[in-house]
């Protein structure tokens, strides 16, 4: 049993490997929908679109890195030791990270700091639905993308 | 006796199991009624989601049984526990039969993409992909509601718009006269109870008129009684404007209906364009299911109020003549 529990260990990535695959495929996959939305934009530039997302690199991706470490971390240690960690369930530990984030900012936060919300518009509900979403797509993608570059050096070794 | 047995043992027999089952159903689901979230999608998704993990768990299901046979188990269980735990808190048919429709998809939906407890090979990964994904699904559709920053716009607005053989002086005169709603109503408008008398002296601007509803939850016994007191805002030739001050009939647990508007258009045939707008506001979650039936509600109500009372011993005309 710990033979086995050892061997399946060493098929899987580090948690640290993954955690920063998820965050640059979180920041990638936001950075083009940010861009997107300023392709026809009223007074913004795409090109000031590109600066912001190569800007937030490195001050928005180590906040979302520092975060979803702390949240995902429990849970990947779970999954891990009941042997359940793999491509298919990285995705629940990056749902419940995104949704964890989000629905503490949007419980907390006022969500109008100007005091003119008069009107319910769920953009709390978008922001933990999209959160989720792109957790759980940032989690598979980070997982696969670890456990290639494992076996990768596992080969070369 | 064991956690593992008992989940597959006892107690027995079967119905002290469902006593159990439905005591805690009914625990949990007056704590929500009681809380802010009762009218929210916390308590008509999330907690039957959790009721249908409790009877999946909870529940034994016969070895051997196909995936159909179980399922049919688990659709009885629900519906046993829904029915049994409504009539201990005194839910009224109303309420049931237009939760009933959300709260057993959410309750089967626990039972669909959880895998067979007697096989052995259960916690296969695509199996626990299945199980995990299902609940962070249901957990984010049950936080609408639960804040403004949560919650879809409530307030709504339905117009009709009916051509009517009378001038407007005549639908005046139909505006005064005491009310009466012997017509019959659509199958769907039908399940709600009409009021037992309105009171209504005077058709003047200022006046107010009452209508005094009597709602027996359980068709003969379990009454609750209230009122809506409708204020005749405006009054003009072409304009009529109503708002509601006082509502504690039955039906404002659901929605919150703030006035209504009646516009009239001259026609040159000597008919009138009657429009009816209706503003109310929706007050339960989530919004994808009660919207529709309460916008379908108001809609019909507003063709009823048009036809049987505004409109009334008049020969409509075809609107699309």
């Amino acid at each position: 049993m710990t033979k086995d529990r050892n061997v399946t260990r060493e098929n899987q990535p580090r948690f640290i490997d993954a955690l920063c695959s998820a965050s640059i495929t979180l920041w990638f996959i936001t950075s083009i929908g940010f861009c997107i939305s300023f392709i026809n934009h009223e007074t913004r530039t795409l090109w000031e679109a590109i600066i912001v997302s190569f800007f937030s690199l490195f001050t928005a991706l180590p906040v979302a890195f520092i975060l979803s470490g702390i949240v995902s971390l429990p849970l990947w240690v779970s999954f891990q030791y009941l042997h359940l960690l793999s491509h298919k369930t990285a995705p629940i530990i990056g749902v419940t990270t995104g949704f964890t984030l989000t629905a503490i900012y949007v419980f907390i936060a006022p969500f109008d700091y100007a005091g003119t919300y008069t009107i319910t518009s769920a953009e709390g509900l978008k922001t933990i639905s999209i959160a989720s979403i792109l957790g759980g797509v940032s989690g598979w993608n980070g997982y696969r993308f670890a456990l290639n570059g494992r076996r990768i050096k596992r080969k070369k070794v | 006796m064991t956690f593992k047995q008992l989940l597959t043992e006892g107690p027995k027999p079967i119905w002290i199991r469902y006593l159990l089952i439905l005591g805690v159903v009914t625990m949990i689901t007056r704590l929500v009624l009681d809380s802010r979230f009762a009218t929210t999608s916390f308590f008509y998704c999330l907690v039957p989601y959790v009721i249908g993990v409790i009877l999946y768990v909870f529940v034994p299901q016969p070895t051997g049984w196909t995936k159909m046979r179980r399922f049919g188990r688990h659709l009885l269980a629900t519906i046993i526990v829904m029915l049994a735990s409504s009539a201990l808190l005194f839910e009224g048919f109303i309420c049931v039969l237009m939760a009933a429709p959300i709260y057993i998809f959410f309750a089967v939906i626990a039972f669909m993409f959880t895998p067979n407890r007697a096989d052995p090979d259960r916690l296969k990964q695509s199996d626990v992909f299945r199980s995990s994904i299902v609940p962070l699904a249901v957990i984010i559709i049950s936080v609408e509601g639960l804040t403004d920053t949560t919650s879809f716009p409530r307030e709504e607005v339905i117009t009709r718009t009916h051509i009517v053989n009378l001038t407007p002086a005549q639908i005046h005169a139909n505006l005064a006269e005491p009310v009466h709603l012997d017509a019959a109503r659509s199958k769907f408008l039908s399940l709600f109870p009409l009021p037992d008398r309105v009171d209504a002296p005077d058709f003047a601007q200022g006046q107010t008129h009452k209508a005094f509803f009597t709602y027996r939850r359980w068709g003969f016994t379990n009454v609750h009684k209230g009122e809506t007191h409708l204020h005749i805002k405006t009054v003009q030739p072409l304009l009529v404007e109503t708002e509601i001050t006082q509502d504690t009939s039955y039906f404002s647990h659901y929605l919150t209906i703030h006035g209504t508007k009646i516009e009239m258009v001259p026609q040159a045939n000597g008919n009138t364009e009657v429009s009816l707008t209706i503003r109310y506001r929706r007050e339960l979650d989530p919004a994808w299911y009660f919207g529709p039936l309460q916008r379908r509600a108001i809609r019909e109500s507003g063709d009823y109020l048009l036809r049987e009372i505004i409109g009334k011993t008049a020969t409509e005309v075809d609107p699309t003549l």
